[in-house]
């Protein structure tokens, strides 16, 4: 059966690797990907107007603009040190949370390259500029044209003004940092400032306890968000590939070449046949989309300040080898569903009739492993995790966040041994609805626990 | 003696329709046999039993001894009556993929392809694809795939239909090539001439159920041989002298023609009593029944149920 399952295997992929849709078939992401750039510069709007940080402080007493870049430049650092914070563990450099960092703090922490290189990325930026007699015509002034500014604060001694153009940045984030200058220079000015730093800093670190398996701190939103996009991912992989084996016996129902394959060699074995040349087919697919789309990737990512990337707690080769693995599960469960679906219709306008409900079957799945994996623990996450049709995505999406080997292992087998149920299932009623055309069997028929009479 | 095939009782039921309600089917091993019935007799649905290809309902078959078919398929050869090839395959994939199928290596499979493309006239096909082909080059090429693999069985499910008269005789060669390879060969037919040609026994079967099983001759034997006779004066008042059942046909400008069941003590009484007559005889010859008449008496014989003739 092994022998039979490779040569119809083996015909299967030469056939489809040899036939002129193949090449259009693997350009098709990167044609896509293409179009949609050349849509954006053809048909997005002509005059993007891309946000400026760029705010210019008119302070005629020149008095208030030291604080609010001060602040803001601080501000900036405290959210680089939470984003490396969620991105690493939350022990040394950064076991304090970032809200209780006192100013010294922060200032040594703009020193660190690593913080540094991400304060650089889009940063806001407060520029002091000379009053003129009328500030408030200066402020129009300058936002008019093609200016670099974004928007302009205009001080007084007891208000302050926000101009913004079209380019603006978000107007709360200016508004927070105006206050808390404000606050900080008032203190100051009372001379509380060092005693309100100390009540600051001396504020308890609240420490979080996990109970539930599964359930992360509350800092590590890295691993929850590589979790959902593997998992969607590899929704999107399977969405876009298993969906051919739908069609994948009308050719050789409607080549009428089905019945020399019966007559040869037994029905799981072409099923096998087809399904293993179709998933060999679609990693050649996604090995060449993942060379390309993941190349790019990387190189983008090189760009990036180190840190600023959640790193998945496994490491990614072991996370890259999980996902190979939970896509040729998911492939072989998914094909294996399809296959035996797509065997019973005759013609392709059948096949096309049920392309919705299983469409609609996909977001179901697809919609209960996202629910699982952002609320982990309970009865729900573990029946995700272990329900064959969504287990792929779950597994993979707990291992992106971080679960252990034995745990995937037995994963692995237990879908590999479903996926081969479905194959022994759909043949089983292949034999039955199409072979046999008669009524179909009963459930109890079809697992062979009873015999059909005449 | 051995037989390449056995089957006692088979029976298949679709739905509400009793396809195949009893056939018995023994071929002897190396015996060109011809399986023989009506439109809808049951013969593709008995033929896809044997093979495995459909699990019968009831009744046993054994295929070269094996009651599971397909642990034999290396040995068994199968052209289906609804032919089919992958279009996009060349005549020479074609034929090696049912060979590898057939448990062939590749290599040895494309080797045989070329030799039994080339034998038959279609070497210069060889990498030609079947898209490419008439309807009848394509069915030749799916009838060498079926030798491709050296079967000690081939069954061939209407095998002649759709063929010009030179692929016929080319195909009845083969078949008799291949039984003196020492293969047993067992086809569906509906054209007698075939049968009778070439078949050492028949099977024909009547509403899903075997109602003859023997050789050409018995099948023939089913019915009476007929006598001609042919007189330059009518008979008249000498017809009685004719047995039972004898026919006058007028036929003018060559005589009187009277046929009549050969009598069961030959020929020579009656007709030394008709030179008697002085009627003038002209000819006179012995009819033996075709395979033809033998197959449409034996098929209509049940035009009744089975079940009502069998209890009358």
């Amino acid at each position: 059966m092994i022998r039979a399952t490779f040569v119809i295997a083996r015909r299967d992929v030469m056939a489809t690797i040899l036939s002129r849709g193949f090449l259009i078939w693997l350009a098709m992401p990167v044609i896509g990907l293409a179009f949609a750039v050349f849509a954006s510069v053809v048909g997005g709007p002509r005059e993007t107007a891309s946000v400026s940080q760029a705010v210019a402080v008119i302070d005629p007493a020149d008095e208030f603009a030291p604080w609010i870049q001060a602040v803001a430049a601080r501000e900036q650092t405290r959210n680089a040190y939470e984003r490396l914070r969620t991105a690493h563990t939350d022990t040394g450099a950064f076991a304090r949370p970032a809200a209780l960092l006192t100013d010294a703090e922060l200032d040594a922490l703009a020193k660190r390259e690593d913080v540094a290189a991400i304060t650089g990325l889009g940063a806001q930026s407060f520029t002091a500029v000379t009053a003129e007699a009328d500030p408030n015509a200066q402020a129009r002034r300058l936002l008019s044209g093609n200016s670099r500014f974004g928007a302009v604060l205009v001080v007084a001694p007891e208000a302050v003004m926000l101009f913004t153009g079209d380019k603006a940045p978000a107007a709360e984030r200016i508004r927070t940092l105006v206050g808390l200058a404000w606050t900080k220079r008032a203190f100051a000015a009372e001379g509380l400032a060092a005693r309100v730093e100390a009540v600051r800093a001396a504020q308890p670190d609240v420490s979080v306890t996990v109970l539930d398996e599964g359930v992360q701190p509350a800092g590590r939103k890295g691993a929850s968000v590589l979790a959902t996009g593997a998992a969607t991912v590899l929704f999107a992989l399977i969405s876009l590939l298993a969906g051919a084996l739908l069609s994948n016996m009308v050719e050789e129902k409607s080549n009428k070449i089905i019945e020399v394959l019966v007559a040869a060699v037994p029905v799981p074995a072409i099923y096998a046949g087809k399904l293993i040349a179709m998933l060999a087919v679609s990693l050649i697919g996604v090995t060449v989309w993942g060379l390309l789309f993941g190349g790019g990737f990387m190189v983008a990512a090189a760009q990036l300040p180190a840190g600023l990337l959640p790193t998945p707690p496994r490491g990614w080769p072991e996370l890259l080898a999980l996902g190979l693995a939970y896509f040729t599960c998911a492939y072989l469960i998914y094909g294996a569903i399809y296959l035996g679906i797509g065997s019973l219709c005759s013609t392709i306008r059948e096949v096309q009739t049920l392309s919705m409900p299983v469409t609609i079957l996909q977001m179901v799945i697809l919609i209960s492993t996202l629910g699982a994996l952002a609320n982990p623990g309970g009865l729900w996450h573990h029946f995700v995790s272990w329900f064959p049709l969504s287990a792929p995505y779950m597994m993979l999406g707990r291992a992106a966040a971080d679960t252990g080997l034995a745990v995937h292992l037995a994963s692995i087998a237990w879908q590999l041994a479903f996926a081969a149920l479905v194959i022994a299932f759909a043949a089983r009623l292949f034999r039955y609805g199409v072979l046999r055309s008669g009524p179909p069997p009963s459930l109890r028929q079809l697992a062979g626990l009873k015999p059909r009479t005449a | 003696m051995d037989y390449a095939i056995e089957a006692e009782a088979l029976s298949k039921r679709f739905g509400d329709k009793q396809a195949v309600a009893g056939v018995d089917l023994r071929v002897p091993t190396g015996a060109i046999y011809g399986f023989l019935g009506q439109n809808g007799a049951g013969k593709t649905t008995t033929l896809r039993m044997l093979l495995g290809i459909l699990e019968p309902d009831g009744g046993t078959r054994r295929l070269l001894g094996s009651a599971r078919p397909l642990s034999v398929a290396a040995r068994v050869g199968y052209l289906p009556e609804e032919r089919g090839l992958y279009p996009a395959m060349t005549a020479r994939e074609a034929i090696a993929y049912v060979g590898a199928l057939r448990g062939l290596k590749l290599g040895e499979a494309r080797l045989r392809a070329d030799e039994l493309l080339a034998a038959h006239g279609l070497g210069d096909e060889a990498n030609a694809r079947i898209r490419t082909f008439s309807k009848g080059m394509a069915q030749k090429v799916q009838l060498l795939a079926t030798f491709v693999n050296r079967p000690d069985l081939i069954v061939l499910d209407e095998p002649f239909s759709g063929l010009d008269p030179v692929n016929q005789q080319d195909l009845e060669n083969m078949i008799r090539a291949e039984r003196a390879r020492g293969a047993t060969i067992l086809f569906s037919t509906h054209v007698m001439a075939h049968a009778e040609r070439m078949c050492d026994g028949l099977v024909i079967i009547a509403h899903g159920r075997t109602r003859f099983s023997g050789s050409v001759d018995a099948a023939r034997a089913r019915l009476p041989s007929r006598v001609v006779l042919v007189t330059e004066r009518p008979l008249t008042d000498s017809q009685s002298l004719l047995p039972p059942g004898n026919v006058a046909e007028s036929m003018p400008g060559t005589g009187n023609r009277y046929r009549f069941p050969l009598p069961p003590g030959g020929i020579e009484p009656l007709l030394a009593r008709l030179i008697e007559t002085g009627s003038g005889i002209r000819d006179m010859h012995i009819e033996r029944p075709t395979l033809h008449d033998a197959f449409v008496a034996i098929v209509g014989d049940v035009e009744i149920p089975a079940e009502t003739q069998e209890a009358a």
